[in-house]
């Protein structure tokens, strides 16, 4: 009987913690600011006590990102910036690597007192601009905040015993080769997929359709697969990040592994590499350079109180020589202040969004390349 | 000086990494990935070796700790451990809970060791390996696991098959990653289904929910077949019980091992291939499924096998051998380590930590185990109607959980819950359906692979010889199968005669 007692009560025990755990927004559970007094040279364990004060303090707010990985710079940018605007506005804030869908969804759908931020990179207008998902989430059905940081480091690569180590050698080799082609593994819908039509139509307006012709897409994939794709030889050159790719640069990898990596989306510090624009890409007469923007973005009728907190607290963080620090230690680049105010960063992501747009309507469907 | 960093504070966050591990590869709905992305973040305020610590003991308890509700309550814990659940459960009916329990926990840590092991002395070798497994040799594999639908489908192939061929059509449902297009997801359900049904709802729904719902239309009455405590003799645990069990231990840990190298194979297709084998290579495969502690050694040693040989892409050539070691990368790039080809040279100090951390897990997720488990083998006499209620809770706090939160899991969740049930109404197979699901959507992504590689050329899979050994395998497998199904039905109609 008494036996009976105590596991009735366990089990009792066990779905109030259940029922507990159901009821904390999104499943998360808070992270408080980093521990002080680490001993670690992470990143984000210098994130500093900020002022801590806003209409948010003490509360918990979701931060979704669009993308399923937490190991990808989308997760690594919002958790940083999360940690510090935890500090700054004194509220307990997690990141939720929910996917673009699922996170459009929640800003879709939530409400606009600022519990629940998306933070995300182009992706965020690009997958309504390719189609991914549909015009109910354009930017207009949300509140653009402000901007957080910025990822230059796209990059093609190819194998190091491959004829070329530059976009501008690749267009070469098609010239010089009629009968040959090469074959780029992308993404589609994502920045992998603009950088790769701005080339194709690069190549398509100063060589003509029939070196353009011989640019072959291999569609999917993550940067895993990329990588074994390249080393199989079945891509030729494959997208990714330099962070990922630039290991596989180095003296002493063995010579199935060994790349070259070339074409970055902008000037990445600490790492020697040409960006599209420095090997001549161009795009409507100017150099193309396209590094990931990441933003904040909230839902339509977002409190404009709530957002200028955001706004604040986001010039203090970007302006604070740690941040700053920990942003290059991932390789990605801080803002300026004035890049980050509301005004500023809805200007920005509204213009590179018609970019973008005039890009994608004038690049051929990856159907017809594959 | 050590050549490796260990201290009592490493030695008490691997314990807790494992114990917390157990608990969250026992609750079903929570995985082994999922303990390591919860972790991750705790271990800014730590060094790399430390963290190693803390993350390996989370992986190595979650991939064990899923043997615990699969056994006494039959429900995998964790993807890998479906295949735990064949015979494991059948033992825990017969009143062979803790037999089996700890049947389970010794092959689990042979499981471990001998990946270790393969991780220490052959890891160049084994990437090397793995280099010359491209995406056709990978779809061949994925093929050679399905297989085992035929092998577990005696008696009733046609609907056997039938269930795989159903599971790797619902898998394929979402978005279509070349085209981005939409495949069997109505207009109004894409921001919901872009990914289609996550593995971890439609399992537990399947397994979980639904046996509830049959019981529940039973009366909820207490099963057990026999309450014996385990004080008989017979159904006492013993190391006796791995007699003749050798080669299936080793090669099963084999299997896992391998399949961990195998970047994007997965932990669920070695638990898979590895009982297959067993069957196959059986001396009394008619016993598997009901109760034999045959298949259970190949499921758990097969499971855990899988930690060190993930490990073995990751840190040779910088690409994750399964989801959890995935996830193992954020904390090297949070510590400003990158993991690839170079690592282990340039590292030799955290290579080092490495291994002790994980023989170290090992041991404590077989202590922390092995012992106790006398008093958690106890779950399975706890009336139905008291266990039930928190089992569904749980259920729909992993399934919510699955992906960060969100209710559509959760229905998907009920959802599997009545298709399981209607499956059982109708006598298919909820397992094969299960195994196609699992397997559909890694076949058609190297199927696609290969495809496009090849120009569009079929013969791209039979091109290369270690593509000609696989369809060995696969031939051979489905042929034995075949047979055996054939003999049983022979056996049954003389039976019938008589």
């Amino acid at each position: 009987m008494k036996l009976k007692k105590i596991v009735s009560l366990l089990l009792s025990g066990a779905m109030a913690l259940s029922m507990a755990a159901c009821t904390v927004g999104g499943g998360s559970n808070s992270t408080a600011p980093a521990a002080s007094g680490s001993d670690s040279n992470a990143p984000a364990a210098a994130a500093p006590a900020g002022a801590g004060a806003s209409s948010l303090k003490g509360q918990n707010v979701r931060v979704v990102i669009g993308s399923t990985s937490t190991s990808g710079d989308s997760y690594m940018i919002a958790d940083l910036v999360t940690r510090y605007l935890s500090a700054e506005m004194g509220f307990n804030g997690k990141v939720d690597a929910i996917g673009n869908a699922a996170a459009l969804d929640e800003i879709a759908n939530a409400k606009g007192d600022g519990k629940t931020v998306m933070m995300f990179h182009d992706m965020t207008f690009l997958s309504v601009l390719f189609g991914s998902v549909s015009e109910d989430y354009a930017l207009e059905t949300m509140t653009v905040g402000p901007r957080i940081g910025q990822n230059p480091g796209g990059c093609f690569g190819a194998a190091a015993e491959s004829p070329y180590a530059k976009l501008s050698e690749v267009t070469q080799y098609l010239i010089d080769n009629p009968d040959k082609t090469v074959s780029f593994n992308i993404e589609s819908g994502a920045t992998s997929h603009l950088c790769f039509a701005a080339y194709y139509l690069y190549v398509q307006e100063t060589h003509g359709d029939e070196v353009a012709g011989r640019i072959k897409a291999i569609v999917g994939g993550t940067t895993a697969e990329k990588l074994q794709r390249l080393w199989d030889r079945n891509a030729d050159v494959i997208y990714g990040d330099t962070s990922a790719f630039a290991q596989y640069t180095e003296e002493g990898v063995q010579d199935q592994l060994k790349m070259n990596m070339f074409g970055s989306c902008g000037t990445v510090n600490g790492v020697e590499i040409d960006s599209m624009a420095d090997d001549g890409v161009t795009f409507n007469g100017a150099p193309f350079d396209f590094a990931k923007d990441f933003c904040m973005y909230f839902p339509k009728d977002m409190d404009a109180s709530v957002l200028a907190e955001y706004e604040a607290a986001m010039k203090k963080v970007t302006e604070d020589p740690q941040f700053q620090a920990d942003m290059a230690k991932l390789f990605y680049n801080a803002l300026s202040a004035d890049e980050v105010g509301v005004e500023a960063s809805q200007k920005f992501i509204y213009d590179k969004r018609e970019m973008c747009s005039e890009l994608i309507e004038r690049s051929p469907s990856l159907d017809s390349l594959t | 000086m050590l050549p490796f960093t260990i201290g009592i504070s490493q030695i008490l966050v691997a314990a807790m990494g494992v114990v917390v591990g157990i608990i969250f590869g026992a609750i079903p709905g929570m995985t082994a990935t999922m303990a390591v992305a919860v972790f991750l973040p705790l271990t800014y305020a730590y060094d790399l070796e430390t963290a190693l610590y803390l993350l390996l003991g989370l992986y190595v308890g979650g991939i064990s700790g899923g043997l615990i509700p699969a056994i006494l309550i039959n429900i995998p814990g964790t993807p890998s451990s479906i295949t735990t659940t064949f015979d494991g459960y059948p033992m825990a009916k017969r009143g062979a809970g803790e037999r089996a329990l700890k049947v389970g926990i010794v092959s689990s840590f042979v499981g471990g060791i001998i990946s270790l092991i393969a991780l220490a002395l052959f890891t160049p070798l084994l990437s090397a390996a793995a280099l010359k497994f491209s995406s056709v040799e990978k779809f061949l594999i994925i093929l050679f696991a399905l297989t085992v639908i035929a092998a577990l489908s005696k008696g009733q192939m046609l609907r056997g098959i039938f269930a795989g061929f159903f599971g790797v059509l619902i898998s394929l449902m979402g978005m279509f990653s070349v085209n981005n297009a939409y495949r069997m997801v109505p207009d109004f359900m894409r921001s919901k289904m872009q990914d289609g049904f996550q593995l971890l709802p439609v399992l537990i729904g399947l397994f979980a929910i639904s046996q509830i719902f049959e019981e529940a239309e039973e009366g909820m009455r207490f099963k057990v077949e026999k309450m014996d405590n385990g004080t008989s003799s017979t159904e006492k645990f013993s190391f006796a019980d791995f007699k003749g069990q050798g080669v299936n231990l080793i090669r099963s840990s084999l299997i896992g091992t391998f399949m961990g190298v195998l970047p994007g194979v997965g932990g669920s297709a070695a638990s898979i291939l590895a009982y297959a084998q067993a069957k196959n290579f059986s001396k009394h495969p008619e016993l598997l499924g009901t109760g034999a502690a045959e298949g259970l050694v190949a499921s758990e040693a097969s499971n855990n096998g899988l930690t060190g040989g993930a490990l073995i892409p990751l840190l040779s050539l910088g690409i994750p051998g399964d989801s959890t070691t995935a996830v193992l990368i954020s904390a090297f790039m949070l510590q400003g380590i990158q993991v690839g080809p170079l690592f282990i040279t340039q590292n030799p100090n955290t290579w080092n930590t490495i291994l002790v951390a994980l023989l170290l897990c090992n041991i404590i997720m077989f202590v922390c185990m092995f012992y106790p488990i006398k008093w958690i083998s106890k779950i399975i006499y706890i009336p139905r109607q008291r266990l039930y209620p928190v089992i569904i809770m749980i259920c729909i706090v992993g399934a919510y959980a699955t992906k960060n939160g969100r209710i559509f899991d959760v229905w998907a969740l009920l959802i599997f819950g009545i298709v399981g049930y209607i499956f059982g109404k109708i006598k298919i197979p909820a397992s094969c359906f299960l195994i196609g699901f699992i397997l559909g959507k890694d076949l058609e992504n190297y199927f696609i692979q290969s495809i496009s590689a090849s120009g569009g050329s079929l013969m791209v899979f039979f091109s290369r010889p270690i593509g000609w050994f696989i369809w060995l395998l696969i031939v051979a497998s489905v042929a034995y199968a075949l047979w055996d199904n054939a003999k049983d039905k022979k056996k049954k109609a003389a039976e019938a005669a008589q």
